[in-house]
């Protein structure tokens, strides 16, 4: 076993007085590898610093597109490059009720509460968009080998979360997270955890103490993304 | 600027822990060392380096990758003049066309960490763009190891490090041991480079207060 999750896990073990892999059976390697994932994700999640564009097909008529497995959560909606407000479901219902069956060129987004399987334009489109697969990494696309970019092909990018795959193994990679920062911070998410679950390990003083630390990890994360300029 | 070795910071933490290496073992203190060297990196930005934007711009091309080594996407400049960071948002409202925009790049907004998109498109491309930010800092592994840095971050990389191998003690004798974080936390504010960051606060709970400590 070797790898950053490896010495995240060798360290996990020193702080549970378990060097050399946890056997006293007060808690397993799988539930500790649960727990890594937990506080990836959360990671993730609060830190906002791995993101991903998605570019597809806008079609007439059609207010609803398909959220990829690739994202955890969107954040951002372009329509032909045009920058779209979010605008909460009940507020364009209350504004106006005819935006479910009104065609026109969309302006704003919205996510139905509860879920992130898809977003909805308002209006629904009036047009369809040029024809091509949906695409990752830019608002411009390649259609029949051509570079078309997205006031030409008016399709809809979404900007968002990447969502990581899950940790199986100790000598997995790390999802997403670079390597570094997960060095310095993930075990404190993990050893939170562990610290006040409701069992024998349960210590206050030191889910505290590490929950401070996983939350300066988080907090680094937010402000690497929303440094204001100098 | 003061080199220090692997094995003169393990000597340090241990000299607080009685040299206890039954307790506290060799690995268990490197990895430690370690860990508070990364954290000390990311927030202190120690290894900042500025590198070219492979392939320059390309004419057209929005959105570029961060360069390796680069971690932390800092600052970008176009032929040595450093461009206006905004966030994707700004960027789209404020200009409500710039995919469509052309000339030389003036403003970056970063999409994440990785990739960021440059505005306006280069024109013609071929110009000289760099990015400054904070890169992955070297582990030490061997005994001999070197780091070469302040005085300042070597004494804090030596009070955290203490602290933290700390984290298995029970009750009283960590929760003592813990308040190093509080001070750790004070002098960083100072040196981070970033200076909108929101700290955590850590304080001792009623039970196992050894001394009244409040927050930070």
């Amino acid at each position: 076993m070797a790898g950053a999750l490896a010495e995240i896990y060798e360290l996990l073990c020193h702080d549970l007085c378990e060097p050399g892999g946890v056997r006293l059976g007060l808690v397993t390697s799988d539930h500790l590898l649960a727990l890594a994932n937990e506080a990836l994700l959360e990671m993730l999640r609060e830190g906002g610093i791995i993101r991903a564009i998605y570019t597809q097909q806008i079609e007439h008529g059609v207010a609803g597109y398909a959220v990829p497995d690739g994202f955890m959560r969107v954040d951002e909606a372009y329509a032909g490059g045009l920058f779209l407000d979010f605008t909460q479901a009940s507020d364009l219902d209350s504004n106006s009720s005819q935006w479910r069956v009104v065609l026109d060129r969309p302006r704003n987004w919205s996510q139905d509460q509860g879920t992130t399987a898809e977003i909805r334009l308002a209006p629904a489109p009036n047009y369809n968009g040029l024809p091509f697969d949906p695409q990752w990494g830019d608002w411009a696309v390649t259609i029949s080998g051509s570079v078309v970019g997205p006031g030409t092909h008016r399709g809809l990018t979404m900007v968002g979360m990447k969502k990581p795959t899950l940790i199986t193994s100790w000598s997995d990679p790390i999802p997403l997270l670079p390597e570094e920062i997960a060095l310095a911070y993930l075990g404190f998410g993990i050893l939170e955890r562990v610290f006040r679950s409701d069992n024998e390990m349960r210590d206050d003083q030191k889910a505290l103490y590490c929950r401070a630390q996983f939350n300066e990890g988080i907090a680094l994360l937010q402000s690497i993304m929303g440094e204001p300029e100098e | 600027m003061p080199v220090v070795t692997l094995a003169d910071l393990r000597t340090r933490v241990l000299a607080g822990l009685d040299s206890n290496t039954a307790l506290y073992p060799t690995r268990n203190i490197d990895l430690v060392i370690n860990q508070g060297l990364r954290r000390i990196n990311l927030l202190v930005g120690l290894t900042q380096v500025t590198v070219p934007v492979p392939g320059f711009s390309r004419a057209a091309q929005q959105v570029y990758s961060t360069p390796s080594p680069i971690l932390i996407p800092l600052q970008v400049y176009n032929e040595g003049k450093r461009m206006e960071k905004v966030t994707m948002p700004q960027l789209a409202q404020a200009y409500r066309r710039w995919f469509r925009d052309s000339g030389p790049p003036r403003r970056w907004a970063p999409i994440g960490i990785t990739q960021w998109v440059s505005h306006p498109a280069d024109s013609t491309g071929g110009r000289f763009l760099e990015m400054a930010g904070v890169s992955t800092i070297a582990p030490l592994t061997q005994s001999d190891s070197v780091i070469s840095m302040p005085d300042q971050f070597v004494d804090l990389l030596v009070d955290y490090a203490r602290s933290r191998v700390m984290l298995k003690l029970p009750g009283a004798p960590f929760a003592g041991a813990s308040l190093a974080y509080q001070a750790m936390i004070r002098a960083l504010k100072s040196l981070s480079i970033w200076s909108g960051m929101k700290w955590p606060q850590y304080w001792l709970l009623k039970q196992t207060d050894p001394g009244g400590a409040k927050g930070v």
